[in-house]
């Protein structure tokens, strides 16, 4: 008789303990799968043991067992939370019985008459069919659990940073209506005659004015340069260039602003006959957002120094080093964060900008294959630095 | 007859500086902080007659010192400040504005805002108090 199972290797035990029984299910089940090995357990206790022992692909129980019943191997399994199929044996006019097993789960019940065993390999093949469909379709369940799982988690994700991005533009819209007010009322003052042009106070009104305009400039170059990095559209025009002269040019066109507040800047370099190939106005730009930072955020009397050096024979570091307020533990993680702009609360500082300059200087040191980083601790300063692959003067007409 | 106080709580020193200008310009005396919790302690120091504030300050923002200035704890015998005129200037959306009003803002206003006008404002309304 054909069965699916025929030539698989199965494990199945036999529990019962009428030995013409035994002998009679045995010859029928080594016909049908005669692959399987086949075990007998004659009383309950040795039973269970061996479901200890023994992962069953399919169990035959006797009901009637000299120790108990065959209920009780069931249970264990149910107790254990097993899918082993399990088949129950019931003498004629025990079919209560069968009911009352297959309540509990059992898979199926044979009635020991003269069809039992006609019906017994079709019973069992039926009995492991069923087991296997159980299990797919607990399978595509957790499949699909999953699936959900991680469906809600991509979209929690998404709201969060749609949220991060309302939360960003309303900040931002902020950030442009201030100097955009004192562009206005600037304007406004002139217009009105309320100071005059060449007095001191109408000198010092069109200066605010012109500081005003370039806040907005840079603003909306920041704004411009960041979506251009999030699209991933953002082009280098890279070359060889000297780190020294792009250092050397930085700290010329910053000395001024700094001075102006009361800070020294000095720049030290340790490096000769290296360079980098990089996009020179965009490692500027990098360069020059350290260095506003720490003007920002260093009361005056104070120092800031930039730093030039070889790190190991592959890479050269600059290092933005202030004397101001530092930055909380708590904080170091997020300051390279896009949308996140750690407001430094703290007296004479002057918070301004989109919070994007960092986040826009990690991504452009990336993109050069460098790193960025940040070490400080609160009222000991702050110590931002960069690293780029360097390339020997002499390497570069290979 | 002494010129009336305007307390300007700002923390843009710029745009501070130009407020500060309009007012002096228009006879007013200006006093100013750019810290919200500074601002409050001012208020009740200084007796201004009207105060400008901004929202977005540091160390307490303006919803906080707005309601520090009207119910705020009776520090060193002083009032809380209940009938002084408050105008209130924001760069964020005006859905804020039903908040600062049920807490007793004068005026709500959006940055940019005219200056000028402002200054009218609280030229009438100090005339009339």
């Amino acid at each position: 008789m054909e069965n699916r199972y025929q030539n698989e290797a199965l494990n199945l035990l036999v529990v019962e303990d009428n030995e013409d029984h035994v002998f009679l299910v045995l010859k029928t089940l080594q016909r049908s799968f005669s692959k399987a090995k086949i075990e007998i357990a004659r009383n309950l206790a040795e039973a269970l043991i061996k479901i200890k022992e023994v992962r069953y692909h399919l169990i035959l129980a006797d009901y009637n067992l000299p120790d108990g019943n065959g209920l009780g191997i069931l249970r264990q399994l149910n107790l254990e939370k097993s899918e082993i199929p399990f088949v129950m044996l019931t003498g004629a006019g025990d079919e209560k019985l069968a009911v009352e097993a297959m309540q509990e789960g059992a898979y199926d019940y044979l009635v020991k008459d003269e069809l039992c065993l006609k019906t017994l390999a079709k019973t069992l093949e039926a009995a492991l069919v069923k087991c296997e469909e159980r299990k797919e379709k607990e399978r595509l369940q957790n499949e699909v659990r999953e699936k959900n799982l991680a469906l809600e988690r991509a979209n929690e994700e998404l709201k969060k940073l749609d949220r991060l991005k309302s939360e960003f533009i309303a900040s931002v819209s902020h950030e442009f209506r201030t100097p955009l007010n004192s562009v206005r009322e600037s304007v406004s003052l002139i217009a009105d005659g309320a100071v005059k042009v060449g007095e001191p106070k109408g000198t010092r009104v069109l200066e605010i004015l012109k500081n005003n305009i370039e806040r907005l400039k840079i603003l909306i170059e920041d704004l411009l340069d960041f979506s251009k990095l999030e699209a991933g559209r953002m082009k280098l025009d890279k070359n060889f260039h000297d780190p020294v002269d792009i250092v050397c040019e930085v700290a010329d066109s910053m000395k001024q602003i700094a001075q102006k507040k009361g800070l020294i800047l000095l720049w030290e370099s340790e490096l000769s006959g290296v360079e980098v190939f990089a996009d020179k106005s965009r490692i500027v730009q990098v360069l020059m957002n350290l260095v506003e930072n720490a003007i920002k955020f260093t009361p005056s009397p104070g120092q800031i120094t930039i730093l030039c050096r070889a790190e190991g024979d592959a890479t050269i570091k600059i290092i933005v080093k202030d004397t101001g307020i530092g930055i909380a533990k708590e904080d170091l993680l997020r300051v390279f964060e896009k949308f996140e702009q750690v407001r430094r609360n703290h007296p004479g500082v002057d918070v301004r900008g989109t919070g994007l300059g960092l986040a826009i200087s990690k991504q452009l040191v990336e993109l050069h294959g460098g790193t960025i980083g940040v070490e400080s601790e609160l009222g000991k300063g702050s110590e931002f630095y960069f690293a780029l692959p360097m390339v020997l003067r002499e390497e570069k007409s290979i | 007859m002494a010129k009336k106080k305007i307390l300007v709580i700002e923390d843009d020193s710029e745009l501070r500086e130009l407020i500060r200008i309009r007012l002096e310009e228009s006879d007013f005396e200006v006093i100013m902080s750019l810290r919200g919790d500074e601002g409050v302690e001012m208020a009740r120091e200084e007796n201004p007659d009207a105060i400008i504030l901004d929202v977005f300050l540091p160390h307490m923002d303006g919803f906080t010192a707005l309601k520090e200035i009207r119910y705020g704890e009776k520090s060193k015998g002083k009032e809380p400040l209940k009938d002084i005129p408050v105008f209130v200037m924001t760069g964020r959306a005006p859905m804020m504005e039903e908040m600062f009003r049920l807490e007793g803002a004068t005026e709500f206003l959006t940055k940019p805002i005219d200056i000028k006008l402002l200054v009218q404002k609280l030229e009438k309304i100090l005339k009339n108090s």
